[in-house]
């Protein structure tokens, strides 16, 4: 508990300058977790800066700071006005940080305002009923929507205009059914939307797949999609993906890493390699399934290409749902 | 001094001005589309409309007088709220330790402590704390000016 | 009873030497964590879960030293309540209105040794009803729907109505505020931001840990400056003040039906202490009646919310062991550590690793013993802190809950915020505004709204959805009965009067 890190810290600060292109090693490397302790950033972060630790990648030990609010944009702010050129700080993001900055809820931030590094993994949105439900298939579900969208309530743990409400309108969409005909119910996260489901006081719930697991293999729900490209591993492994049922909808929660915009390209290129590194890692499969994740590979380049078209998406998305102008 | 009744007076009308700000304000918000049948401004509305019958009628039957302290006194607590809007504001320039020494010595200081004694219990406190959260408890806290010294 | 066996066998998990420790420790840093204002048992368990993971404990371990962690702060968050009238968070609260006064008459030490009690009966109590039927009441609470909850906080606004003094304009205006406060944020029915002022931080609402820290810790070492330079000595008596049979023999029913609703409303995902501290306290109130001294220091007043806390505290673990639904923080946070060692929470953890969830049962038992013993000999220790001189121990106070909300939100906003509303809640205090219906504004403020529009949400808009369900009606009729207690309690006495001499 203890840090016992003078020296090694000690230690990094002596060695960089002398090899500061060949190889950076970041001092007092930091993670900033935009949410309270125990969320999903927060176990980004932690989990993330222990196994970089433990195989050595980081040799400083990592530390994870908290800075709820706006699923990240506070974290942006900070980073923005605080750290605009870090080189030893990394930020935790998400599938909902995407979703808040093309909605324009990161205050004057953009997806070009930071260096995307890369993911650690993703959760796949799921559309889940329980066992007794009539709803069958997506099929069912959306003839259900299209005879009367109000008679299918749903919810799940995000306001309206978030990923979990997204899901559910990206399938009323594809149905022909305006979203904002839609019953959507918000609830204070995943485990009170099951409860509601369980109780029989919504009938739908798009949650994500690693919140659902338990639940599944106890059989108290049906999962009647999965939105996911592929097929998922058990005990998703039955489930059809929306788009083998003919609904074109995808949802990946992709959790990843950025940092600040003017941060030097030698410490930029060290992080985009500490990932790839973690990520190929035989230690790195259980401790990213101990974190709900399923495999996602993008990184550098890649990763802030897919970034930003993921944005663009949604917030044509957004527009079209009326949720911005 | 202070005259019968003059605190609910006050207190009565900035209560109501609260309570029509929060009902404009409410009313103002834009809903691009409602999701439930109630929407967001029925609940502040109605908190707004509570709080200005509450005013108008703490102001029109204002109870006995408060005695205000005197200049001196608010003194003191003018400046233990600056202390603790030093730490505020101090956090991220002067880092953890200082802010915290800062704000302590001043509230020490202003609970009549000897100089002496509140600058060392600030220095002790912003040192303990430092080492309890950074170190023990491994949340990380800003260096600020101390920097090269606590790493 | 097959719960029994497997008790038996949980026990011999529990009473491993390395679980042992971790109970005690958890207990230990549990009550101080829980005794910090501004830090609590959430943060605490969430800065343990890379910890046990990185040390590569066995599961069990790791949900044993937790759990005892979240059990010791419902013990710790009262010391300060009670001797400072500085609570750390929004479940202590209530304790601080019959508690400080308690220890203002020299009582502190009585307070502290009946709140140690009433949380190891509400602990205890609560582990008992989960051991017997976790799943049954489990299955039970999810028939609790919006509609339901809405009733239930009627029912404590109801029973809640006069707490705190004030006249009654000035105690609903602090509940009008209250609920403002509350609706700060992002909007969940709708996505809207109501009034953030543009500021980012606001997006996610007001943490109430800052609203507690600023109207309660700081307005109340403000008050004790403008009081001490008015020559008012800040340390109250300490006196003998130990607790009789008596006092135990006279809380005990109080204890028993705290620890009851404390416990059940812990069960509904949602709900939790914020709102079983003030529901426990107001019935007890309404109980006591004119015989009751409640708000100066009545015995049952810090009984009731201790009790009902730690109940709670168990309740909440019942829907995370037998359905793997996470109905508070805390117990999200549990679960991503049993998520961590491969084990999905989900309505097979009884069956397919019933060692794990009968050897957490077992901690249980074992963490409230612990934490009684421990607590009970160190109060003659909590209370000697009075003796400290104010200028160092107000100063204390206040840097450890401003390290405290710093270390958890790292926001300048939330500490300009805590100190504003120090000044603000001074102020009041002096205009005779209570603050404690502020409190209440805000938390069942926030549950009633969102019930509310959930509840109108699912019947598009038919209202009758809020009386129809029949529980919900219950409800609805047990808060009018409470409000109109005292005239049927007056009614009765009439009717019969030598009843009562």
């Amino acid at each position: 508990m203890i840090r016992i890190a003078a020296s090694a810290l000690a230690l990094a600060i002596a060695v960089a300058p002398g090899q500061a292109t060949a190889q950076f090693q970041p001092s007092n490397p930091e993670c900033i977790a935009g949410a309270a302790p125990g969320g999903g950033f927060d176990l980004t972060c932690r989990l993330t800066g222990r196994m970089l630790n433990e195989l050595g990648i980081v040799q400083a030990p990592m530390r994870t700071t908290n800075m709820p609010g706006g699923i990240g944009a506070v974290a942006m702010n900070h980073i923005q006005a605080q750290r605009r050129a870090d080189p030893n700080t990394v930020v935790a993001v998400s599938t909902g940080s995407f979703l808040n900055l093309a909605t324009g809820k990161f205050g004057r931030w953009t997806e070009n305002d930071v260096r995307w590094i890369g993911a650690i993994g993703a959760d796949f949105g799921v559309i889940v009923v329980r066992k007794d439900s009539p709803l069958r298939s997506l099929a069912d579900l959306v003839a259900a929507l299209k005879a009367n969208p109000a008679s299918v309530p749903m919810g799940a743990g995000g306001t309206v205009g978030s990923q979990d409400w997204m899901k559910a309108a990206l399938i009323a969409r594809a149905a022909g059914v305006n979203p904002r005909a839609m019953r959507y119910v918000p609830y204070e996260g995943g485990g009170q939307s099951m409860a509601a489901l369980l109780g029989g006081h919504i009938q739908v719930f798009p949650g994500d797949a690693s919140e659902v697991k338990g639940q599944l293999e106890a059989g108290e729900i049906r999962v009647l999609a999965t939105l996911s490209p592929n097929r998922l591993p058990a005990p998703f492994a039955d489930v059809p993906t929306a788009k083998e049922q003919g609904l074109d909808v995808e949802w990946a929660i992709i959790r990843g890493l950025y940092m600040a915009p003017a941060a030097p390209d030698e410490a930029y290129t060290f992080w985009v390699d500490a990932l790839r590194k973690l990520t190929s890692n035989p230690a790195w499969p259980a401790a990213r399934d101990g974190q709900g994740l399923f495999p996602f590979d993008s990184f550098g380049e890649e990763f802030s290409t897919l970034v930003k078209s993921r944005v663009q998406v949604m917030r044509d998305l957004s527009k079209e749902m009326g949720l911005i102008q | 001094m202070p005259r019968k009744g003059m605190t609910d007076r006050v207190l009565g009308v900035a209560l109501a001005a609260l309570g029509l700000a929060a009902i404009l304000g409410a009313a103002a918000i834009e809903v691009p589309f409602l999701g439930d049948p109630v929407g967001p401004k029925p609940f502040p509305i109605a908190a707004g409309a509570v709080l200005v019958a509450c005013g108008l009628l703490i102001a029109a039957r204002p109870g006995e007088p408060v005695e205000w302290p005197s200049a001196a006194r608010l003194g003191a607590i003018a400046a233990a709220t600056a202390a603790l809007v030093l730490f505020a504001v101090g956090m991220r320039p002067l880092g953890f330790v200082l802010a915290t020494a800062v704000t302590v010595a001043v509230a020490a200081a202003v609970f009549g402590a000897r100089i002496v004694h509140a600058v060392m219990l600030g220095l002790g406190t912003g040192f303990a704390l430092f080492w309890l959260f950074d170190r023990v408890l491994e949340i990380p806290l800003p260096l600020g000016l101390l920097a090269p010294l606590l790493r | 009873m097959e719960a029994v066996g497997l008790l038996f066998d949980g026990f011999a998990t529990a009473l491993s030497p390395l679980n042992l420790l971790l109970a005690v420790a958890g207990a230990f840093t549990g009550t101080v964590v829980g005794a910090l204002p501004g830090i609590g048992p959430v943060n605490a368990i969430a800065l343990l879960l890379p910890l046990v993971y990185a040390l590569k404990l066995p599961a069990t371990s790791a949900l044993i030293l937790m759990a005892a962690t979240y059990y010791g702060g419902g013990y710790g968050g009262r010391i300060a309540a009670i001797l400072l009238n500085v609570p750390g968070d929004p479940s202590s609260v209530m304790t601080t209105l019959d508690g400080y006064p308690m220890a203002r008459r020299g009582e502190g030490a009585r307070a502290l040794a009946i709140t140690a009690i009433g949380s190891f009966v509400g602990g205890t109590g609560a582990v008992v009803m989960l051991t017997l039927a976790a799943p049954t009441i489990a299955r039970a609470g999810l028939a609790f729907g919006p509609a339901e909850f809405v009733g239930l906080v009627v029912l404590a606004l109801a029973a809640a109505a006069g707490i705190g003094g004030g006249s009654a304009p000035k105690a609903l205006a602090a509940g009008a505020i209250g609920l403002l406060i509350a609706t700060i944020g992002t909007d969940s029915g709708t996505g809207v931001e109501r009034f953030t002022f543009g500021l980012l931080e606001f997006l996610d609402g007001i943490d109430f840990t800052v609203v507690v820290i600023g109207l309660f810790a700081v307005a109340e070492v403000l008050e004790l400056l403008e009081r001490r330079e008015a020559g008012f000595s800040s340390v109250p008596e300490v006196g003998r003040g130990g607790l009789s049979l008596a006092d135990i023999r006279a809380t005990f029913p109080t204890m028993a039906r705290s620890g009851i609703a404390g416990f059940f409303i812990g069960i509904l995902p949602g709900a939790g202490a914020t709102l079983a501290t003030p529901l426990a306290y107001s019935i007890e109130r309404r109980i006591a009646g004119a015989s009751g001294r409640f708000g100066q220091g009545d015995i049952r007043g810090v009984a009731a919310p201790e009790t009902a806390d730690n109940a709670s505290h168990a309740g909440s673990m019942i829907p995370m062991l037998a359905l793997g639904i996470p109905g508070s923080a805390t117990t999200a946070v549990m679960m991503g550590a049993l998520m961590l060692y491969d084990i999905t929470p989900g309505p097979l953890l009884f069956q397919n690793n019933a060692p794990l969830v009968w050897g957490l049962i077992a901690s249980m038992y074992l963490a409230n013993v612990v934490l009684l013993v421990m607590n009970l000999p160190l109060i003659r220790f909590f209370v000697r802190m009075l003796l400290i001189p104010p200028w160092v121990l107000y100063p204390l106070v206040i840097a450890l809950a401003f390290a405290g909300v710093w270390a958890v939100n790292n926001s300048v906003l939330d500490l300009v915020l805590a100190t504003l509303l120090g000044v603000a809640g001074w102020a009041a205090r002096k205009a005779g505004v209570p603050l404690v219906p502020l409190l209440l504004g805000m938390v069942l403020g926030r549950m009633l709204e969102d019930n509310v529009r959930r509840a109108m949400a699912l019947s598009d808009g038919d209202p009758t959805i809020l009386f129809a369900r029949p529980i919900a009606a219950v409800l609805w009729i047990a808060s009018i009965a409470v409000l109109l207690w005292p005239a049927i309690a007056k009614a009765i006495a009439a009717r019969r009067p030598q009843a009562s001499a």
